[in-house]
Formats: structure tokens, C-alpha cells, sequence
């Protein structure tokens, strides 16, 4: 203790001064670099819940890298192909090279493959116009839901089955508005839609129906094993 | 003197120092303790004593770690041994004898049944989770190091139906007998096991189970989404289990439409070598069907392929599913099952 008092009563006004500032300076450098730590950790413990929570605008570094998912998406544009208007050199205009297209006797398909996914939306034209646009719908969605609302509770003209119905899902047609939805009845999930050019119910059911294989009646679906 | 003469210099030495810790500590109590993780336990598991007021005592540094309470268990039912034979109550032999048709799945299937009647001995009657409350006692370390629960289901029809109801919110109706009853209790209780299925299948709203009795030849099943499942027929347990699971598998898919269009994004139009995916009929393969024998299998490949009359041809097993087919495994077991692997069945 002497020799501390000693070496104090040895040192004039400008070491104090010095040394002061060294420490204020290392008292500065903690309080940086615990606050750094805090803020990369993201974490603290909330004692009133006594949980512990998460810091939503910091995600804490330590958790294992997130993998890299590919995005999943609808198709950009392709709402700008119209049923009855747009022609195949529009639709390659605005939506690029297909990924594959056919010939029959009926149609010219063209697919566009949606990246990430083993689906592809269906262009189908008839003398080199669009007639039909059958869209996968890939992401979570209640499209159907949000069309009836938006368009006053809607009721579907019709209710048409295909093979998807045995995964509860059913085609809701709105043939004067000429579109229809694969969607689940209960809540309105959809994973198809077809785009057409507006007509009668009747005209839908006779024309329309046999070429996507839709059933007016409940198909079986009872297994055997 | 000279100690005197240095007191104001000592003084504001230590003033500064004073003034810098306080700082110091006031503002980095928090970021302090975001340094350290409490990875190994959970706060709330930290026990301190309630201070005695009436002494006016201190309290400091009595804290401990709680050691949780463990959940009990129930206690096992003794088992038989590999050796000895099922009882003569065991409705195994009469199922058999209904398998020897012309259904040729079901006589090579006949060997493994054995094994099963451990599984399906009718035992007292257990106290079983609700679906959507997911117990450590159903779980997978459970299942492994205790006798599974679920593989002692109640004794009688009756008793098998209210568990059926109260447990699982399955309204069993038709002319199923008790053996039937029992493996779909066993059945159904084991896919509880996962926590996806007790809450997004089971919890969400009853589900109709109506069976009729009929012969192995004349096995089939139907799903509806307003009505529920129908299954009529019966054969050996492995086929009476599957077909109840590919049935509830479409039960899955339409309760849960995200998890098909998942399907749809990634495994769809891959197939799997099962008759209901791959032939149906004639008119398949479609999604819906594939997708509801993907979910089958993920539960009984290790026992059984989905196949009618050898079509498709190939193995009574399936043990190359999760490798060859991973791509259907991988999903159903993330998407459906949550993590959840079935070594038992």
C-alpha cells in the first residue's frame, strides 16, 4: 500500500490525466464490443416470461446457415395473355420461348415450366391465338376464396371433377366471367386455374369440359387391394 | 506530507474509476447477459427459495437448477416371447383363414404375421393421448426403450370404439369385429405418434370409419371428404392396417391442400411400383392416388407393397422405398409425418 501511495504521489497532473484517458478509452472498447456481442447474439433472456425469446431484428449468427431453398413462384406476365386476343407471337413476346410445345389436331400447347417445381402452366391456341391458359398455381394461396369475395360472394355456375378429386380438390367454373378454379371447397385453396373465353355454363360443360377430361358427376374413387 | 500533499490526486483517480464503473455496469447488465447462452437449461427451471420475511434474512446465491420431475410411464404389460404362440383368442387365424384367396399378396404376407401378433394381442385398456396433445408417452424413445402403448389396445368392441372416439375422434361404425376394431386402434394410435398427424389429421375434426365385412377378395376403400372413410373386407393384418392408412391418407390430403401442392411442386408425376399409383383401374396413375399410397408406404414398406393380384410385379416388401424413392419418402416423412419414422407396424 506504501508503495502504491508512493508511486501516486509520484506521478504529476498530466500522467493522471493520461492515464484517465486510457482508462475511459478501455471503459469506451467494452462497452462497444459487449454491445456488438448483444447485438449479433439476438438473444436475451426475458426474465418476466421466463423464456427465452428471440430478437426478430437481429437473428442470432450461431444458428446453422439457412439452406438455400429456390423460390417458388407463380409465373410473371402470364395474366397479360388473354383468352380469345392474345396470339403466339405476343405470348412469346411477353412470356419468352416456351419450354416445350406440342401439335395436334386441336391445339398448339405451349409450356412454360415454373421453376423449382416439376409443373408447368399450359397455353393452348387455336389458330395461333391463345384459347385456353390452364395455370399451375404453386404457392399457398385461397385465390378462389379472394375471386368470390372480391366479386360479391359469387356463387360457381358449376361444379365439375377431375382425378384431383380424390386429393378433395373440384373445378368451381365461372363460365361468364371465363374462369374457373381446382380448388378445395372447404377453405378455397387453389392449385389450378383455367383462363377461357367467356360463355354459357352449357357451352362449358359440352365444349370445354371434354378436353380437360372434367366430369359433371362424381368420378369413383373407391380402391381396390 | 507528502501522503497529504497527493490526496487530491489519488482522489480523483479513484472518482473517475467510480464514475466509469457505475456507467459501465448500468448500461451492460443486459448485453451482459446476452454474452452468455443458457443453452443447457431454461431459466424457469431455476429454483430459489422463497426468502423467510419473518427473519428479514438476505438472500444470495441459494438458486438451483431444477431437476425435471420425471413424467411415470405406464408400466408395460408383459409381452410374449417370440415363442410362444399367440392365444387361441388371437383373431389372427381366423383373418388368415379369410387371406387364403386368390389375393396372392396376402399368403406371402402370412410368414410375417407372427411377428404381428405381439402388436395385436388385445390387452387391458390404457389410457391413451387425445388427438392433438402429442405425450412423451407416445413418443419415439418411448416406443423403443418401453413397450409402445399403442400395441395395447382396449379389449372389447365397445371399449375399442369409445377409445377410438375419445382418443382419436374416429367415429367407428359398421359390423367390424373386435380383431378389426383392435388393429385399427393399434393403427391409428401409432400415426397419432407423430405430432403433424395428432394435430393436422386427428385434432382437426372427427373422421367417419365405416367398415363392413366382406372377403379378402373383395377388399376396397373409399375416402370422401364429406363422409369419410369406408373400408370393406378384410385380409391379413399388414393389408387391413395399409389399406386403413392409404385411406387416411386421402383423409390428409383433404384436410391439408398445401402439403398435395407441395407434392405437386416436387415429386409428382413420379410414381411409385404400387397398384393404386401406377394402374388404378386402368385410368391412372394420378396424384391423388400416388400420393395417398406414398403416404401408405412411408408407414408400411418395411412390410408391405402396395400391390393387387402381383400387379405391379416385383417384391411383397418394399425395403428399397426411402433409398429408390426417396424423393416420396423424404416428402411424406417431412410434410406428413414430421420427422416421425415407424419401425414398428
Amino acid at each position: 500500500m506504501t508503495n502504491f501511495n508512493e508511486i501516486i504521489s509520484k506521478l504529476n497532473k498530466k500522467s493522471i490525466t493520461i492515464i484517465s484517458i486510457i482508462i475511459i478509452i478501455f471503459f469506451i472498447w467494452m462497452f462497444y464490443i459487449l454491445t456488438l456481442v448483444k447485438s449479433e447474439s439476438g438473444e436475451y433472456i426475458n426474465t418476466q416470461d421466463k423464456s427465452i425469446t428471440q430478437d426478430s431484428k437481429n437473428p442470432p449468427l450461431y444458428q446453422s446457415p439457412t439452406p438455400t431453398i429456390p423460390v417458388i413462384q407463380r409465373q410473371e406476365h402470364l395474366s397479360e395473355v388473354i383468352a380469345g386476343k392474345s396470339t403466339k407471337e405476343e405470348i412469346i413476346k411477353t412470356l419468352g420461348t416456351p419450354s416445350k410445345s406440342t401439335e395436334d389436331t386441336d391445339f398448339t400447347k405451349l409450356f412454360y415450366n415454373i421453376p423449382a417445381t416439376n409443373r408447368s402452366n399450359t397455353i393452348y391456341l387455336k389458330n395461333d391465338t391463345a384459347e385456353y391458359i390452364l395455370e399451375e398455381i404453386p404457392i399457398d394461396n385461397n385465390l378462389h376464396a379472394q375471386f368470390s369475395q372480391a366479386n360479391n360472394f359469387l356463387v360457381p355456375e358449376g361444379l365439375l371433377y377431375d382425378h384431383h378429386w380424390e386429393a378433395g380438390f373440384r373445378w368451381s367454373v365461372f363460365a361468364d366471367r371465363g374462369i374457373a378454379f381446382l380448388s378445395n371447397p372447404t377453405n378455397g385453396y387453389t392449385i389450378e386455374i383455367l383462363y377461357f373465353i367467356p360463355m354459357n355454363i352449357s357451352d362449358f360443360d359440352t365444349s370445354v369440359a371434354p378436353i380437360f377430361s372434367l366430369s359433371t358427376t362424381q368420378p369413383r374413387n373407391e380402391e381396390r387391394f | 506530507m507528502n501522503k497529504n500533499k497527493n490526496i487530491p490526486k489519488f482522489k480523483n483517480l479513484i472518482s473517475i474509476l467510480l464514475f466509469f464503473t457505475i456507467i459501465f455496469l448500468t448500461f451492460n447488465s443486459r448485453p451482459t447477459n446476452a454474452a452468455f447462452h443458457f443453452d443447457s437449461f431454461n431459466p424457469a427451471d431455476i429454483i430459489c427459495p422463497t426468502p423467510n420475511t419473518a427473519k428479514n434474512a438476505l438472500q444470495l446465491f441459494n438458486c438451483f437448477i431444477n431437476t425435471p420431475t420425471p413424467t411415470p410411464i405406464p408400466s408395460p404389460t408383459p409381452q410374449p416371447s417370440p415363442t410362444t404362440p399367440p392365444p387361441a383368442s388371437n383373431p389372427e387365424s381366423s383373418t388368415n383363414n379369410a387371406a387364403t384367396t386368390t389375393n396372392n399378396q396376402t399368403q406371402n404376407q402370412t410368414a410375417n404375421t407372427q411377428q404381428d401378433t405381439q402388436e395385436l394381442n388385445p390387452q387391458a385398456n390404457q389410457a391413451l393421448p387425445a388427438a392433438g396433445q402429442n405425450t412423451q408417452d407416445l413418443s419415439p424413445q418411448a416406443a423403443e426403450t418401453q413397450q409402445d402403448p399403442c400395441s395395447t389396445p382396449p379389449s372389447d368392441y365397445e371399449s375399442i370404439r369409445q377409445s377410438l372416439s375419445t382418443n382419436f375422434q374416429i367415429n367407428l361404425t359398421g359390423d367390424a369385429d373386435a380383431n378389426w376394431a383392435s388393429q385399427a386402434h393399434v393403427t391409428i394410435c401409432k400415426l397419432n405418434q407423430s405430432s403433424n398427424l395428432s394435430t393436422q389429421l386427428f385434432g382437426s375434426s372427427p373422421i367417419n370409419l365405416n367398415f363392413t365385412s366382406d372377403s379378402c377378395t373383395n377388399l376396397r376403400g373409399n375416402a370422401d371428404m364429406a363422409t369419410g372413410i369406408t373400408i370393406t373386407g378384410t385380409c391379413d393384418n399388414y393389408l387391413n392396417r395399409a389399406i386403413l392408412v392409404h385411406e387416411l391418407g386421402h383423409m390428409y390430403a383433404f384436410r391439408n391442400p398445401s402439403v398435395y401442392n407441395n407434392f405437386l411442386n416436387t415429386v409428382w408425376p413420379a410414381q411409385i411400383p404400387t397398384y393404386n399409383c401406377q394402374i388404378h383401374y386402368g385410368d391412372g396413375p394420378t396424384a391423388a392416388e400416388c400420393f395417398a399410397d406414398g403416404f401408405a408406404e412411408n408407414v408400411v414398406y418395411s412390410y408391405l407393397r402396395l400391390t393387387l393380384e402381383d400387379q405391379p410385379a416385383g417384391e411383397t416388401t418394399f425395403p428399397e422405398y426411402p433409398t429408390t424413392y426417396s424423393n416420396y419418402y423424404n416428402s411424406f416423412n417431412t410434410n406428413a409425418f414430421a420427422g416421425e419414422t415407424f419401425t414398428t407396424f
